[in-house]
């Protein structure tokens, strides 16, 4: 799939920017991460604007953002509650898993906006249901994605042409880290569990 | 449309830091089956019909075509598509050596 987008990366440049990066940080799981990275070591090469990538990446992640928090806002309890969550959402268990992510939200946007971004609507989500203070998340999400943006520019210049051979080793990093954190949350949320009952 | 006057010094300062901190891509090696032939005329600095007459390339999309297209549409391998497309750029390059 990477290699699709990049095709299309070097065709139209600042419109797949927009689409893989807003999509990404709004619903759709795409590889958001590899292509500001590929689109910074272009930008390097002179083959893109520097000032379009910078303003497109960051902007249309963060807008992203911001349209997930507030649709969630809006549809997404009453989505959940219609679908197939309702069971979840009156459980005991549920509770649990409020109570974690209130006491960890700042851990949990950071993770979503900056290495699990896959999982980012997820959170967007959970944001609003946990009651999360709108202004405590637009603070956090801003300060997570200048942070996300300007470490992949950095990747982005430093790596140079070799840019695609650490793509791969990322995207295998980034799945080990996502692991790693759902049996690590698994876990604190037995323990939890386990204590309350 | 002409861009304002901080874009422009943003870029050129950003120009002359790369320049003098980068060197330009002269392997062949580095050249993947996603790339377009604009893409690779852009970084190896090749002529614009170069790749399209060494490749005798048909295709009205030339040059922002991948390589994965153009060896779908010539019915050969993609991997050979791509050794073609890195040797005619590594002829080119050692006829024409970088200065």
């Amino acid at each position: 799939m990477l290699d699709f987008f990049l095709s299309y990366l070097l065709i139209y440049s600042y419109t797949v920017i927009f689409f893989v990066t807003y999509s990404s940080s709004f619903i759709l799981p795409l590889p958001a991460t590899a292509i500001i990275v590929a689109s910074w070591a272009f930008a390097t090469q002179w083959f893109l604007d520097i000032n379009y990538v910078l303003i497109t990446s960051f902007l249309w992640c963060l807008l992203g953002d911001l349209t997930g928090y507030f649709l969630a806002f809006y549809y997404g309890k009453k989505l959940l509650l219609k679908i197939w969550f309702a069971k979840i959402m009156n459980s005991s268990k549920y509770d649990i898993i409020e109570k974690y992510f209130i006491s960890n939200s700042i851990k949990s946007i950071f993770l979503t906006r900056f290495i699990l971004t896959w999982i980012s609507q997820i959170i967007n989500i959970l944001a609003w249901i946990t009651k999360i203070w709108h202004k405590k998340f637009l603070f956090y999400n801003l300060i997570w994605e200048i942070i996300h943006i300007s470490s992949f520019v950095y990747i982005g210049y430093l790596l140079w042409y070799e840019w695609q051979n650490a793509v791969d080793y990322l995207e295998d990093i980034l799945i080990a880290i996502l692991v790693f954190v759902m049996l690590f949350v698994g876990f604190k949320l037995v323990v939890s569990y386990r204590k309350s009952v | 449309m002409k861009k304002p006057m901080i874009f422009e010094k943003n870029r050129a300062s950003f120009e002359d830091f790369i320049k003098n901190n980068k060197k330009p891509i002269k392997d062949p090696n580095y050249i993947q089956n996603w790339m377009t032939f604009k893409y690779i005329n852009f970084v190896f600095k090749l002529p614009d019909n170069y790749l399209k007459d060494t490749l005798k390339i048909e295709d009205s999309k030339y040059p922002n075509l991948p390589i994965l297209k153009y060896a779908k549409d010539a019915k050969i391998d993609t991997n050979i598509a791509v050794d073609n497309v890195k040797s005619a750029v590594d002829n080119f390059m050692k006829s024409n050596p970088p200065k």
